[in-house]
């Protein structure tokens, strides 16, 4: 085709010859940014200069790429980022991470010659990983020490020296309402080996009878009055190891605000017992063909956008078929051949309803489920097995344990120990193993063994060739004495009709229930039978608020045939009161149609990781309580106690800062937070501003606040100290690796692509120390951490802060020999190198900056950022329809962890079956009905933004200068508002927000979204003073509305928001809120869909 | 050599927006100036609503209005690869061409006072005498999470257009439109 050689002649009259014009194209989007544009500050705040100037090439003079990880959200994605003269000008994806690109390698593991010029043929960022570098060179970036001067949230700071911060902070020191005590103080007198040994005493509470036998010294060591939270905190190697040499059982993570109904449930149903381990599970989408979602939107969200996008939208091209289930008609629903607008909070109803059809029609995968044990398993080709078929004891129906030998009067599996042993013992030695099966479990008191080998000739459970693995089933390694009984905790019935061990069955009676020996028991399918069809179909429809219909279709899909079919959830589904059974739904689900480790099924993964330094002092470090009470049981002389405790849950993030408020369980002196803005993150958020500026009399109930953070955020604005830390840019960690997300073994190597090393000498000791630019260090020799500290100026990395801050205080594992005899740890660059090199990384870092610069060394995995098996290669070469990384274990249908908890508020005895429960109850089993308020609020993350750390970034703002509130046409007609109007919606707990709203198709009637990112108080949006000068701002940052301000309270806890009391999750789309005009009407085109 | 376009699958567009931000990204657009945007169609009804995301960029047409319109002739559409630029010495920025292209693709910059858009990543996809490609790809192309945008060589500008695009009849936009497994709307 001959492109036509225009002449230079124009016609100058355009208009007669091209009678078009913008409007010929409805821009919906466009119209809205295009309004916005125009009210744009249009000052350029990072150009190479003000021309059209394109960045240089790949391969073009003076351009690096570095390899490194994102974390504009948690994925972890790989990135390569081009570096022209010290300064990062372009980001884009890393081609050998398979997060964002499809690639096989030539033989097991991918080197640098299985993509050509990978330099030049980048993988995918999302519109997040695009945008890095306005979070790199943002304006609004805090980039010294800060002090307030004034009130908690007055604004008004003063910029210190580290070496001041770090003095008070650790210290003591004053601040306007008078002095404070420092985390040395604070943490007591150490003992001989620098641990924190001075136990809480009753002036640490006014709540000593709600600790064990009523003694405060249970709450556990002084030290515990530090309280440490994390947002994206992807360095936990080292914080964890801070916290606990520190002595504090309060590091906190963000989890119970996140993933926790993921996390727990999979803990309690992929246990790993065998490993003592627990496996997250995610779909294959390499290979799937019919995929069920529930409440969950990976085309914007979830974790890895480009691996899913890519992926799902190469599913779609080939013939597989999507189901949503989500009142919001959201991008990935818009991809779905059928989306399904379920009534919020009610997806366990759904899954109790799909369940119930297809036991009810024989679609479950008996012959599978009736394996009880491994060895049979194997022989009869499957790769799994699960308890199905185990006993359990029940109480009123309810199942409570599992029968094991000797109460099922077996004489088989049961001896006792001929030893004491401790809880590390991993030989255990028995007066006779002789009637024990090769390999498996064992019980021994409440703790759950698994011994890989016996030996009959000795008499052990465990060899020291193959020694036991201690704690299963979420059970704690415990020492017990000699007598003690021991024996093999799983037994099953037999077609015959005969009780016997699990091991000694290759087929079991699935469905049943009867009396064994006097124990009232079922299997654990049946109790699952049982919950299931204690409704009809009809009536688990009438609970979701879909149809009987088209539950069943799904029921039917799901279950029929050879396709690769899977379910799956996340936020939506189980961030809810109920979410913790919503989410052992799903599990169990995906496992009794036997979809686990199978290809296109519900797999794990595998990964290369780092290993922890070695910890010089390692036992004792920490004890007690955490002040959210999480993994702890309640065990106070007083009944019934004041606030909820958790022992299921691994962290109850909503509880901590509420509770520090009210000195619950013991009274908390300072409080430090890592990424982690609770002030707009946490729902409920009133609950968490009180809390900080709670006053007692002139002080602060929490007499000291210190915020690690890039930006003003809105916590940080609420603190005493601000810390600022270098971003993700500007640091080394291994990425969060939990999520299975690709399914063949990886890792990815976060690393600085910019900024500078020294190699110096502290207290004599020589070290290489990284430096962020725009940070300094003077000088390469320091007699003590004071001297680096006067010497650094600018942002400090946080790991960088914490070791500092950690041989300022001379806790263990840090400083001289601080990794171990000759290993010293005085620069985060040495925590790196040695992780590294402990774990799949042999040479640490590569000797990386030796050259002064980021980016040089010359380590394969470092120059590809991260070590990747074939990604092509997800099925065992040699078990076909086998996933190759496997969860290979016992699966637990039944949950004796949970069946052994129970609400410590009410007494009631939680389920080890899913077990349906409305999604609008409190913490003390309060039902709450908010009439009145008739819309169900539902919260919007956005492709273009992530959580409260992304909303300023010029690029991703640019995308949409505004939040949202998101009406379908039908309640909008009848509120009587359009596209553009405000409206202020008010929640029961007496909050409110304001904002436009937006109508749009795809909506449940009754139901309101509101974006989340925006509706800022701080981030840029407004000044604060350093000093007396005014800081730069831009209000049109954050505009818009804040729905984390309107989420319910608790009914009996006001200060918290609606959490699952089994997980500790917190609840994000249950709230009921109202909808009113207010006077403002909107300024845009108005047009009809 | 032959004329230079895009290639956008429908269906496998996600909205995510990554094209827009790699295309500021690369070519260090001013706030308000950004050469990529994704315009997103509410469809269907209530019960069965459709979206549609499209992304839009200049489209260097065959027949560029926005060329035509230009009174001091700033704007060229190179011979081989029919590449359409605006030459920044030239342009006195009359807006003229933001008036006339139906896809609203040249965008006025505050700061140099002068209309700007999309070069195709001429810098990348073209060598420096613009005599051959070399192998790279526009920055949108390179980031496209759901694999929906590409870019060829004589692409065909072929495949329904979305209803609301405006007609090829006007300028013959240098795009091809693949709908996928989804039905043209």
């Amino acid at each position: 085709m001959n492109i036509k050689t225009l002449s230079k002649q124009k016609d100058r009259n355009p208009e007669n010859k091209f009678k078009v014009t913008r409007r010929t194209f409805i821009k919906i989007g466009g119209a809205v940014a295009a309004a916005a544009i125009c009210g744009f500050e249009l000052r350029n705040l990072y150009a190479v200069d003000d021309d059209i100037n394109p960045d240089p090439n790949a391969g073009d003079t003076g351009v690096k790429v570095i390899r490194t990880a994102c974390m504009m959200c948690n994925a972890g994605c790989g990135l390569q980022v081009k570096v022209k003269d010290g300064t990062a000008i372009m980001i884009e994806g890393n081609p050998f991470c398979p997060h964002t690109n499809d690639y096989s390698t030539a033989g097991t593991e991918a080197v640098l010659s299985d993509i050509s010029e990978p330099d030049k043929y980048p993988g995918t960022p999302c519109a997040r990983g695009n945008g890095g570098l306005k979070t790199l060179y943002d304006p609004y970036r805090i980039k010294q020490p800060l002090k307030r001067t004034g009130a908690r949230g007055e604004g008004k700071w003063q910029a210190i020296s580290w070496k001041q911060a770090f003095d008070e902070i650790i210290d003591g020191g004053s601040l306007p309402e008078g002095t404070f005590e420092g985390l040395k103080a604070i943490r007591g007198t150490p003992d001989s080996s620098k641990r924190a040994s001075e136990k809480l005493t009753t002036d640490d509470t006014n709540y000593a009878s709600e600790a064990k036998s009523g003694d405060p010294a249970n709450f556990g060591y002084k030290a515990n009055r530090y309280v440490w939270i994390r947002g994206r905190d992807q360095i936990s190697q080292i914080t964890k190891r801070f916290n606990d040499a520190y002595g504090t059982v309060n590091h906190i993570e963000h989890s119970s605000l996140c993933n926790t109904n993921y996390s727990i449930p999979a803990k309690t149903t992929f246990t790993g017992p065998k490993s003592a381990k627990y496996s997250y599970m995610r779909v294959d989408l390499d290979n799937v063909e019919y995929l069920i979602l529930l409440g969950t939107n990976p085309l914007e969200a979830n974790v890895g956008t480009p691996y899913w996008a890519r992926k799902l939208m190469a599913f779609k091209s080939n013939g597989g078929k999507l189901i949503v289930v989500d009142p919001f008609f959201t991008h990935t629903a818009s991809k779905a051949d059928k989306w399904i607008p379920i009534e919020p909070g009610t997806d366990l109803a759904l899954l109790m309803g799909m369940m119930r059809w297809i036991i009810d029609n024989n679609r479950h995968l008996s012959n599978y489920l009736s394996i009880p044990n491994e060895t049979d398993a194997t022989t009869a080709g499957y790769k799994n097995y699960t308890d199905a078929a185990f006993l359990v004891k029940t109480a009123e129906g309810k199942g409570e344990e599992f029968l094991n030998a000797s109460e099922a009067g077996i004489s088989e599996g049961v001896t006792t120990l001929s030893l004491d042993i401790s809880s590390s013992d991993k030989v255990i030695s028995v007066q006779s193993t002789s009637t024990f099966p090769s390999k498996g479990f064992i019980k021994i008191g409440d703790e759950i063994l698994y011994y890989p080998e016996k030996d009959d000739a000795a008499n052990t459970l465990g060899t020291s060739s193959n020694g036991c693995i201690r704690g299963s089933f979420n059970t704690k390694a415990a020492s017990a004495t000699s007598g003690t009984s021991v024996v093999v905790p799983f037994v099953v019935r037999k077609e015959d009709g005969t009780i016997t061990l699990y091991s000694d069955a290759s087929s079991a009676t699935l469905d049943w229930s009867e009396t064994v020996n006097g124990h009232e028991c079922s299997t654990s399918f049946k109790l699952l039978k049982d919950q299931v069809t204690s409704k009809t179909v009809e009536e688990w429809a009438a609970l979701c608020k879909v149809s009987a219909d088209t539950i069943q279709t799904l029921a039917d899909e799901l279950s029929s045939g050879d396709k690769k079919a899977c379910v799956e959830a996340y936020r939506g589904a189980w961030g809810h009161i109920n979410g913790y059974q919503t989410s052992r739904a799903v599990n169990i689900l995906n496992t009794i149609l036997g979809r686990v480790d199978k290809i296109g099924g519900y797999c794990t993964s595998k990964r290369f990781g780092g290993k922890d330094p070695s910890k010089p002092v390692s036992s004792g470090l920490t004890s007690g309580v955490r002040i959210d009470r999480a993994s702890s049981k309640y065990e106070g002389t007083l009944e019934t106690p004041t606030r909820q405790w958790y022992p299921v849950a691994s962290v109850v993030t909503q509880e901590a800062i509420p509770s520090m408020a009210v000195g619950y369980p013991y009274k908390c002196k300072a409080l430090m937070f890592y990424i982690h803005n609770p002030a707009y993150t946490q729902p409920n958020t009133l609950g968490v501003k009180d809390a900080l500026t709670k006053k007692n009399g002139n002080s602060y109930v929490i007499p000291l606040v210190v915020s690690c953070s890039i930006f003003m955020d809105e916590t940080a604005a609420l603190s005493d100290y601000i810390l600022p830390d270098s971003t993700y840019l500007e640091r080394y960690s291994l990425p969060f690796t939990s999520y299975p997300t690709v399914k063949t073994k990886s890792a990815t190597i976060r690393r600085p692509v910019i900024g500078s090393y020294k190699d110096i000498t502290v207290e004599g000791r020589s070290a290489r120390v990284y430096i962020p630019d725009g940070s300094s260090l003077d000088g390469s020799s320091f007699g003590i951490v004071d001297e680096l500290l006067e010497a650094w100026s600018g942002p400090m990395p946080y790991d960088e802060q914490l070791i500092q801050m950690a041989k300022k205080l001379t806790i263990p594992n840090f400083g001289a020999d601080g990794m171990g005899t000759g290993k010293n740890l005085d620069t985060a660059y040495q925590f790196w190198d040695e992780t590294l090199a402990l774990g799949d990384f042999s040479n640490g870092l590569g000797d990386e900056g030796a050259s002064g610069s980021p980016g040089d060394s010359t380590e394969s995995y470092m120059t590809m950022g991260g070590r990747w098996e074939n990604p092509k290669q997800v099925e065992d070469p040699s078990a076909s329809g086998w996933a190759k990384n496997r969860y290979d274990d016992l699966i637990s249908i039944f949950s004796e962890k949970v069946a052994h908890s129970k609400n410590a508020l009410t007494g009631e005895e939680y389920s080890g079956i899913p077990a349906w429960e409305k999604p609008n109850i409190g913490l003390k089993g309060a039902e709450f009905e908010d009439a009145g308020y008739d819309y169900t609020m539902n919260t919007y993350k956005r492709a273009w933004h992530v959580q409260s750390r992304s909303t300023s970034n010029e690029w991703l703002l640019e995308l949409q200068p505004e939040g949202f509130i998101y009406l379908n046409s039908s309640d909008a007609s009848s509120l009587g508002v359009l596209t553009g109007d405000e409206v202020i919606v008010t929640s029961p707990n007496g909050q409110s927000t304001e904002g436009k709203v937006r109508v749009i198709k795809g909506l449940r009637r009754k139901s309101v979204v509101i974006d989340f990112h925006f509706g800022r108080e701080w981030f840029g949006s407004k000044p604060y003073t350093v000093d007396g000068e005014s800081s730069d701002y831009d209000s049109k940052i954050g505009v818009g509305p804040n729905a984390n301000v309107l989420q319910r309270g608790d009914p009996d806890f006001s200060d918290i928001c609606l959490t699952d009391p089994i997980s500790g999750q917190a609840c994000y789309y249950i709230t009921k809120v109202k909808i009113g005009k207010t006077l403002k009407k909107g300024g845009f085109e108005r047009w009809a869909n | 050599m032959g004329q230079l376009g895009f290639k956008i699958n429908l269906a496998k567009c996600v909205g995510c927006r990554a094209c827009a931000v790699a295309c500021n990204a690369e070519m260090n657009t001013v706030k308000g100036t950004r050469y990529r945007t994704v315009i997103e169609k509410q469809g269907g009804t209530e019960e069965e609503p459709k979206r549609l995301f499209v992304t839009m960029s200049c489209f260097h047409c065959e027949e560029p209005a926005c060329l035509k319109s230009c009174p001091v002739d700033a704007i060229t559409k190179d011979e081989s690869f029919g590449i359409v630029l605006i030459d920044q010495d030239k342009c006195i920025g009359c807006k003229y061409c933001a008036k006339v292209c139906p896809y609203g693709a040249p965008r006025f910059n505050e700061n140099t006072k002068k209309m700007e858009k999309c070069t195709f990543c001429v810098h990348k996809v073209l060598n420096e005498d613009r005599s051959v490609l070399t192998g790279l790809k526009p920055a949108c192309v390179n980031t496209c999470i759901g694999k929906a945008l590409d870019f060829g060589e004589n692409v065909g500008n072929t495949g329904d257009a979305p209803s609301g695009f405006a007609s090829r009849d006007y300028t013959n936009p240098s795009v091809t439109f693949d709908w996928g497994w989804i039905e043209p709307w």
